[in-house]
């Protein structure tokens, strides 16, 4: 029905001529995340020089004292969440555009994010809203055993399940995005309810948490995120072979010898620790897991996962520290909200596949 | 995008308490944004009541009646409020004269939708007409409380969720609120809709932390008090000025960093707010001090590193227990030199039911016990043997699990 994901149709020479070899829009790409991530160091509220920056970041001592502990706590830290959280978004877009095939698929879009963002409430929010609703003290109990990451995980599992399980019932993409975003607004509605019922400086903390940014990340937590990131995405590295046959439909695949049952448990798996782990450290990210995957696809004219993968890891990274740097823009230490930046550059993306699917259909 | 966010407005105060300075109701609000316009002073009229300090409301008299107007009582507001406060027996209740509301005094049926006042209402004698106040699951006061608990006062919720009914069933006089700005009008179009007439408390608005106090005076002329505010006033005036006459003595004044960080942003009290006045006069070096900013300033770890990382005392931080507590949250707090040396403190020693605090409600009515406070912690040779209302110093605290090295260098933790 004219979904722009499908394998290319048979595209005439010319159209192979033009398109970039895969070698070369890789390297592109990944020289782009190396001017980006020296950017994202460089720049900053505080101006430190180039030159200083430079000699820090390879263990000089050069200027104010202060410089490296900015440089090495603060933005290193920044930057490298922002290009784990931007690869881990964009691959779980991919997964669930294929999985689904539906071009407007995402773990925003289905709610996949709203999932992990009522698991990490259940977390932050531990004991509060107990009696609330039927259910949620066990609930409520269960989410400061599994800490933030994994209660994260846990409900965007627990989203992922319900849209594959309807998934298999309704054929229809708009319907399903429909209740997916049903879903996101159900889990959206009892984290309200958790907070109604929490005191003001838990509420304050996840507040905060809500608005989505890669400031807050620390060495600490950043092997669990780059763990995390790094194991959804060898997954989803391990099945493109799959993938690749089930963008013509199951049936197709299974007739390749794909083990269906068994992929559907890998991407169910991939997406929500990608999802789950990006949403519970950087907070709910929009936008990125959607557009990410189209823009790679017009890239690289192509629908293959063995392209598609690497590409959406570089560009998602790239695209995840502009984002950040944006934020930045104001200067003197004000920040933007990086939701607002990547709605603002997401947004359009979407608006563009519409127009161009509705476009096709008229022909 | 924010379908899963709480609404803007809610967020909005949530942000704004960073602050973590000044809260006209339960604790969470504070100025934001840019200065409101300087107040067109005029020549003080005939009769008219000498303020001290306050600038956000005028007083004067004649005759029986007091004209109360209050100035722009939110950030951004171009607007000016009239009272005019008649006795009993010569109001025809209610009737407002062009913009001038008329409120017969005194009162003896109020409600009020900020905690701030309560202390203030506490001292002039005039719980007895108190008949309902905001918020009222956070409020410390013993006395309010009790009357909470016998139904002699009533909890009407707060501005973003009025009970109305419970309002109207209470049949107030007069309602004090305030009004944040934005898109909070503090309820003032529900309120005019059910006919329950209101008054605009803005001291909050005010940048000098004697100014706040001064509002005793607006608090008093709607109860027929003005000799006793006067007289407490006078009183915390001057213990106010001398402390910070001894502060001014101090040998040498300590670096002092406000408020924490949260979600990677820091909202830092403004060059031109109460808390750095407060600074100031206990003898503080505020960083921001020559900063010309009415409301707070949004700034970023490393920018607030770069200026304040060398500050020797760290005030007013939220929601920590103790260091460790604050370390298991983000281990880059241990960048700044207070931290690393203990100096850490917070003013939530009077804690009260459901998260609220004692000096939100009343510190704003008592400036000189929040300076002594102040001045204990900077200097404490001035003042041996105080004892702290408010501020406590923060425990080091255990160190949950294993210690996390902070690899400060390249070949560290780097993935």
């Amino acid at each position: 029905m004219g979904i722009p994901i499908g394998p290319a149709r048979q595209s005439s020479a010319a159209q192979a001529a033009a398109r970039l070899p895969v070698w070369a829009g890789l390297g592109a790409l990944a020289l782009l995340l190396a001017a980006l991530l020296i950017l994202g160091l460089a720049c900053g509220s505080v101006r430190i020089p180039m030159p200083a920056t430079v000699s820090i970041l390879f263990g000089g001592a050069v200027g104010d004292p202060v410089w490296r502990d900015i440089l090495w706590q603060l933005r290193m830290p920044r930057c490298l969440t922002a290009a784990l959280a931007g690869s881990g978004l964009a691959v779980s877009g991919l997964l669930m555009q294929t999985l689904f095939r539906n071009p407007l698929a995402g773990p925003y879009s289905l709610g996949i994010s709203a999932g992990a963002t009522l698991g990490v409430a259940l977390a932050v929010l531990a004991g509060a809203g107990a009696g609330a609703l039927p259910g949620l003290p066990a609930l409520a109990r269960l989410g400061p055993q599994l800490g933030t990451a994994g209660s994260a995980v846990a409900g965007a599992a627990a989203v992922m399940l319900l849209v594959l399980a309807v998934s298999r019932r309704i054929r229809s993409n708009t319907t399903l995005l429909i209740l997916g975003l049903m879903f996101g607004q159900i889990a959206g509605g009892l984290v309200a309810v958790l907070q109604a019922f929490s005191d003001s400086e838990r509420l304050r903390a996840f507040t905060f948490w809500g608005f989505g940014s890669y400031a807050g990340v620390t060495w600490a937590q950043l092997p669990a995120l780059a763990i995390a990131t790094g194991l959804g995405i060898l997954m989803a590295a391990l099945s493109a072979k799959s993938l690749n046959a089930l963008l013509l439909g199951w049936t197709y695949a299974r007739s390749l010898g794909v083990n269906a049952g068994r992929l559907r448990a890998m991407l169910l798996a991939s997406t929500s620790l990608l999802a789950g782990a990006v949403t519970a450290y950087c907070g709910p990210v929009a936008f990125l897991g959607l557009a990410v995957p189209h823009l790679c696809r017009g890239m690289f004219r192509t629908a293959d996962h063995r392209v598609l993968l690497p590409a959406c890891v570089l560009l998602g990274a790239a695209l995840s520290l502009a984002s950040d740097l944006a934020c930045r823009l104001p200067g003197g230490g004000r920040t933007l909200p990086l939701n607002a930046v990547t709605a603002l550059v997401g947004a359009p993306v979407v608006i563009a596949i519409l127009v161009r699917r509705r476009a096709a259909r008229d022909e | 995008m924010g379908i899963f966010s709480p609404p803007l407005r809610f967020a909005a105060v949530i942000i704004l308490g960073l602050a973590g300075c000044d809260h006209p109701a339960s604790g969470e609000k504070a100025k934001a944004g840019s200065g409101r316009p300087a107040l067109q002073s005029g020549k003080p009229r005939p009769g008219s009541h000498p303020l001290r300090y306050a600038e956000v409301f005028s007083m004067s008299r004649s005759g029986d009646a007091t004209r109360i107007t209050v100035h722009n009582p939110w950030q951004g507001a171009h607007q000016d409020f009239t009272y005019l406060l008649v006795p009993r027996d010569q109001a025809s209740r209610g009737a407002p004269r062009g913009d001038t509301q008329i409120v017969a005094v005194p009162l003896r049926r109020a409600v009020t939708l900020t905690t701030t006042n309560l202390k203030q209402l506490e001292d002039l004698g005039v719980l007895d007409s108190l008949v309902g106040v905001g918020s009222g699951r956070l409020i410390c006061s013993p006395a309010v409380r009790q009357r909470l608990a016998d139904g002699r006062i009533r909890d009407v919720g707060d501005d973003m969720h009025l009970d109305l009914e419970a309002l109207v069933a209470l049949r107030p006089e007069l309602l004090f609120t305030y009004i944040v700005g934005g898109s909070s009008d503090g309820g003032l179009a529900k309120l005019a809709e059910a006919r329950l007439p209101a008054a605009i408390e803005g001291s909050y608005m005010e940048e000098n932390p004697l100014g706040r106090a001064e509002w005793i005076k607006f608090m008093a002329a709607f109860f027929g008090k003005a000799a006793a505010a006067d007289s407490i006033f006078n009183e915390i005036d001057s213990s106010y000025r001398a402390l910070a006459a001894l502060a001014a003595g101090a040998a040498r004044k300590p670096v002092v960093l406000v408020g924490a960080p949260f979600g990677g942003a820091w909202w830092v009290p403004g060059g031109h707010t109460y808390v750095a006045r407060l600074l100031a006069d206990a003898g503080a070096a505020y960083p921001w001090a020559g900063d010309t900013t009415r409301g707070s300033l949004n700034m970023d770890l490393e920018a607030v590193l770069a200026k304040a990382g060398g500050a020797e005392i760290w005030l007013n931080v939220w929601g920590w227990k103790d260091l460790a507590d604050a370390r298991a949250q983000d281990d880059r707090y241990a960048l700044f030199r207070a931290f690393r040396e203990g100096n850490v403190w917070n003013n939530d020693r009077i804690r009260c039911a459901d998260g609220g605090r004692d000096f939100f409600e009343t510190g704003t009515a008592r400036p000189d016990w929040v300076l002594a406070d102040l001045i204990a912690i900077l200097h404490p040779e001035l003042l041996p043997g105080h004892v702290m209302r408010w501020y406590r110093r923060l425990p080091a605290g255990k160190r949950a699990g294993e210690k996390s090295s902070t690899p400060a260098d390249p070949g560290g933790k780097a993935g």
